[in-house]
């Protein structure tokens, strides 16, 4: 068999585990004959070993897309989870959002200065209101700051949903869950992905091992041959 | 009482959940994004070498794929449509960094970061090591042609085979081989004098 140091498909294949089993399993008695190649292949995996811990560096993720149910400009973006990136989206199709956030933060503040805010939290939008202004349907929707997903890009919004649940505003019950469910879904990726990369490690850190192991044990091997067959021939020697 | 049982919802296939965003479920698809997002920053992370240019890829992948998400037929696994929108996006990228006078070198991973991740007999001195080798490693993959360096990420840090990053890349079976080939040979010569203490350790 020729070397597969000089066929590099034949190596790759041996070193991934992929192609036709018979190949790979023709190639691993060959590397029981071949120091030279068992060498190469020990390196190879060497350099696998090493590629192992170039980690990125944790950084906080999250997305999610948040969808503008606006009928009049639909749209998607997607939100980090642990950071604002209000000022990625801005531009003038979104202007209309943010000056509505604008206003959310001007309204805000004067409720606050009033001291009487009222924090209501119905279909999944969370409405902040200063007391002070009518209860009728179409005053509420005229001074009211709308939560809605869109707004929630600019940080005050951010803030104020935070302190949503210390307020007066009940936390759905499903949405609960949901979140319970997806943070245990979080979490179980995380740890499969871990164990999967703990896996890989030491299967690679045996095979490495091994393949160390059997070189050796090869070269002791060819060390006593060539101590037996000196002995031999002094032996032989000898006698004659 | 509410058992774990209960409260822990059935895994759904990546098929599944991009059957039922298309019908307008978002929640399904920030499910595809939880499990994918770390992966798509990973690969960027590994192309680009900035954390905060990964991040923007990877925010942008996820805002791409699901605006096209109603042209995604599913030939392909869902998991390599992302990857494409992702190396598409790097290689824009990597385009308009080429007019910048320097060559971004990776950010290594620091101590700290990895002291999560040792083991229970792992010493300081050990981190210290694996860092500082993670970071030969990625200034040595930062000197290969984008093409090896691109095929030899799917291949050892997402598993990809090279038939499925042959498809990635558009190019033929034997040309991945032949890049993986030639970026692995071109490491074991720079990260050479890593090899020997490793290897006798």
């Amino acid at each position: 068999m020729m070397h597969i140091a000089d066929n590099h498909e034949a190596l790759l294949d041996y070193l991934y585990e992929e192609g036709d089993p018979a190949e790979r399993l023709q190639i691993a008695r060959h590397l029981q004959e071949c120091a030279a190649c068992s060498v190469a292949v020990l390196e190879f995996q060497s350099v696998r070993g090493m590629l192992s811990e170039w980690v990125p560096p944790a950084s906080e993720l999250g997305f999610r897309v948040v969808q503008d149910a606006s009928p009049m400009a639909p749209r998607a973006t997607v939100e980090h989870g642990a950071r604002s990136d209000w000022w990625r989206v801005w531009n003038p199709a979104t202007s209309k959002g943010m000056l509505q956030a604008a206003a959310a933060v001007v309204l805000f503040v004067s409720g606050m200065a009033f001291s009487q805010l009222d924090v209501r939290y119905e279909n999944g939008t969370v409405t902040v209101r200063p007391r002070f202004l009518e209860p009728s349907d179409q005053n509420v929707r005229a001074g009211s700051i709308l939560l809605t997903p869109d707004s929630s890009n600019v940080p005050v919004v951010a803030t104020a949903e935070a302190a949503a649940p210390s307020a007066a505003m009940p936390i759905d019950r499903e949405e609960l869950l949901q979140r319970v469910r997806s943070m245990i879904d979080q979490s179980e990726e995380r740890q499969q992905r871990e164990l999967a990369l703990r896996l890989s490690q030491v299967t690679r850190e045996v095979d490495t091992q091994h393949q160390a192991d059997l070189l050796r044990i090869q070269q002791d091997f060819g060390q006593q041959q060539e101590a037996t067959m000196d002995y031999l021939v002094r032996t032989s020697g000898g006698v004659k | 009482m509410t058992t774990m049982a209960a409260v822990v919802p059935m895994t759904r296939t990546d098929e599944e959940l991009v059957a039922r965003s298309k019908t307008g479920d978002t929640e399904s698809f920030n499910q595809l994004v939880r499990r994918w997002e770390r992966p798509i920053y990973a690969l960027a992370y590994r192309t680009l070498g900035r954390e905060e240019d990964a991040r923007d890829v990877t925010q942008e992948t996820f805002l791409r794929a699901f605006r096209a998400l109603s042209g995604f037929k599913g030939d392909a696994k869902f998991s390599s449509w992302l990857y494409r929108i992702a190396l598409n996006l790097c290689r824009d990228w990597m385009r308009k960094e080429r007019r910048a006078p320097l060559v971004p070198v990776p950010e290594g991973v620091e101590v700290e970061d990895m002291a999560a991740e040792r083991g229970p007999s792992e010493s300081v001195e050990d981190l210290a090591a694996r860092a500082e080798l993670g970071r030969e490693v990625a200034r040595a993959m930062a000197h290969l042609p984008s093409e090896q360096r691109q095929a030899i990420i799917l291949k050892e840090y997402h598993g990809l085979t090279f038939q499925e990053i042959a498809d990635l890349m558009r190019c033929p079976l034997s040309t991945v081989k032949t890049r993986v080939y030639q970026g692995l040979s071109t490491l074991r010569k720079q990260l050479g004098e890593q090899m020997t203490p490793r290897r006798e350790s």
